[in-house]
């Protein structure tokens, strides 16, 4: 990532890369293993509705900790 | 929205094919972890061609470290706590898996990857799969509720509530609900997370 950093430093009025596109593209190709990975595993592929599951409650506790967090923070301040 | 759907197709697609085939690959370890430092290279080109980056490295107070600092330490508290409901999950991967903030794509690499080989195979890509789906679920609830939440807790809190997607897929959103005035706070906060994702897992998954 450093090195990222400092080549786009020095290439930011040079050449343009079509960034966004290759993020996705790299996103999507982990992630297209990662789902692989997971359904070639039998045990976890037949354990997906109760992952949804798991994954719905940690994605909301950790949204909802962090709104709550910084609104707390910010009425403490205005007081 | 669009990014987020574009991930899920790919992910059940890669899915509906392991289940098809049955069995994986030797090389689809090293490929993702090639693919991994391809992605932290064009994040750090990204961070580095933006124009306004001195500026915004200018500007930086105390208080604009302070945000990203609450949103870390808010989205832990709350995971400490719910951490009893997710059965099977330890809460340190729990802790790990939400310390992502939102980057499903390196939580979802990077965790499976630091866990020992004692752990199994089947658990480490279950791991793998939450992280992956807990930090997308995030993302969606921050684009569904985005105006709620601007409405009801404060510009600030919606930037929090993103993560590390303030920098990117949320900002839209962000702009929408908060005004332009939230775009540089945005941001920054998203990518102060960005740099801290990955030592927080790392920290936290070992």
């Amino acid at each position: 990532m450093i090195i990222g950093v400092i080549v786009g430093r020095l290439m930011s009025h040079r050449a343009k890369l079509p960034l966004p596109l290759l993020l996705s593209a790299t996103v999507c190709l982990l992630v297209c293993l990662l789902g692989y990975s997971v359904g070639a595993d039998r045990q976890v592929a037949s354990a997906l509705p109760r992952l949804g599951l798991k994954s719905i409650v940690l994605g909301a506790a950790g949204t909802i900790g962090a709104v709550l967090a910084t609104f707390v923070l910010i009425k403490s301040m205005r007081r | 929205m669009k990014g987020s759907v574009i991930v899920l197709t790919c992910f059940a697609a890669g899915l509906l094919a392991g289940v098809l085939a049955g069995h994986s690959f030797a090389w689809m370890d090293d490929a993702s972890m090639w693919l991994l430092y391809l992605l932290m290279l064009l994040v750090g080109l990204g961070v580095g061609a933006d124009p306004d980056l001195p500026d915004m490295l200018r500007r930086l107070t105390l208080r604009d470290f302070a945000y990203p600092v609450v949103t870390i330490a808010g989205t832990l508290f709350l995971t400490l706590l719910a951490s009893p409901l997710v059965a099977g999950v330890s809460l340190g991967d729990c802790l790990a898996i939400n310390s992502a903030c939102g980057y499903y794509s390196l939580s979802s690499i990077i965790i499976p990857q630091l866990k020992s080989p004692d752990t199994g195979a089947s658990a480490i890509a279950e791991i793998g799969a939450v992280a992956l789906l807990a930090n997308i679920v995030r993302e969606l609830l921050t684009l569904v509720f985005a105006p709620a939440i601007a409405r009801i807790f404060g510009p600030r809190a919606l930037i929090s509530a993103a993560g590390v997607t303030s920098v990117d897929v949320c900002l839209p959103a962000i702009r929408r609900c908060c005004g332009d005035a939230y775009t540089a706070p945005a941001i920054l906060h998203g990518t102060v997370i960005d740099l801290a994702v990955p030592w927080m897992i790392a920290l936290l998954a070992a």
